[in-house]
């Protein structure tokens, strides 16, 4: 398995992670989906990503997989209580000619974590498990994505698995991070961090970089 | 409890937070679920529309009978997936039968046949690609 994209949104605070010349860590760039609404993600001043003001959207990063099999991870950060719109979450499969890709997320409003897919502006909830977060608290959620199953891991465990592949493109990998009521500060909100895809192809770091970034944070 | 299948009705309607998305999901979730997975028909990728209205279900919420009796909602019987139709008692299976023929769904079994492939050949007739072994989510 090789890494093909991560970020560590490590930069100053209020960066736009769109434009304004950020650079993710693996030296690739962001750029929002052409057919969401407008975004507002920017960094945290604790090296995570926020957004500026109330909006919506999904972030795709500018590497492509050595396949359409591939896992995509993010740690969800839940801070103090904000909006109940607050969503966040990896995504794959992510095509920009229509509003269409899988992605899992962490619904404050319907204290869930939901595996969802985007065809052509329609938003099909696949799955959820119940599950309240915890101010402070980290999670990693990971979507893997192949043929035959779409999961969605939170911390290691299995949540929820489709069979569905509706979608078979490749596409890229990114997340979706909305804040619909209003912005997110850096107190609240869901934050997301720690973004890394991996693809199924051989050769690669060998060791994933997501734990990698974990060892320098402890 | 132990997890339970279920067919039921898809709802359709405009998201609140994104006047430019269609919000779709089983029945179900207006009745309070809120730990299931869910096997769509077939989905126009360039409209996202969905070719029927009945989506199949495996619910692992601890309490099923909220839905029992629900007018959308078809609860299967909770039996064994390795247990065989003949040990299925008659009026399970007929209540199998009706949910199918409600909804035109031609799926037919052999005593023999066991409650996982009959489910895999109802799920195979919503759409294509079902396999229980990848349709599953966390018990509660």
């Amino acid at each position: 398995m090789a890494v093909f994209a991560a970020d560590t949104f490590t930069g100053a605070d209020g960066t736009a992670i769109v434009g304004g010349g950020y650079t993710a860590s693996d030296g690739g760039t962001w750029s929002e989906h052409p057919n969401e609404l407008a975004g507002t993600a920017c960094l945290s001043d604790a090296n995570a990503c926020r957004t500026s003001a109330a909006g919506l959207s999904m972030y795709i990063h500018s590497a492509t997989p050595g396949g359409a099999e591939y896992d995509v991870e993010l740690d969800v950060i839940c801070k103090t209580a904000a909006s109940p719109a607050d969503v966040t979450g990896p995504a794959g499969r992510i095509l920009t000619a229509a509003r269409t890709y899988y992605f899992g997320n962490h619904s404050r409003a319907g204290a869930t974590w939901e595996l969802r897919k985007f065809v052509g502006g329609v938003n099909t909830l696949l799955g959820s498990s119940a599950g309240a977060l915890t101010a402070g608290v980290t999670y990693h959620a990971k979507l893997e994505i192949r043929n035959a199953a779409k999961k969605l891991f939170v911390d290691g465990v299995e949540l929820i698995s489709s069979a569905d592949n509706v979608i078979a493109g490749a596409g890229q990998a990114g997340f979706r991070q909305s804040s619909a009521g209003a912005a997110m500060t850096n107190s609240n909100g869901y934050h997301a961090d720690s973004f890394v895809a991996t693809d199924l192809t051989a050769g690669g770091a060998g060791t994933p970089y997501y734990y990698d970034r974990r060892r320098r944070a402890a | 409890m132990a997890k339970r299948y279920y067919l039921c009705d898809i709802v359709t309607r405009q998201d609140p937070s994104d006047p430019s998305s269609t919000l779709v999901y089983p029945k179900i979730v207006d009745f309070g679920v809120k730990n299931f997975v869910a096997h769509y028909p077939p989905q126009d990728v360039d409209t996202g529309l969905y070719a029927d209205s009945t989506v199949l279900c495996l619910v692992a919420d601890a309490n099923h009978q909220q839905l029992q009796g629900v007018e959308g909602i078809d609860q299967f019987p909770d039996f064994p997936l390795h247990g065989r139709m003949s040990a299925m008692a008659t009026p399970a299976v007929n209540a199998v039968q009706a949910a199918l023929q409600k909804r035109g769904m031609p799926v037919t079994w052999t005593q023999s046949q066991g409650w996982g492939e009959v489910l895999r050949a109802i799920g195979t007739a919503v759409a294509p690609g079902f396999h229980e072994a990848n349709f599953d989510v966390l018990d509660v």
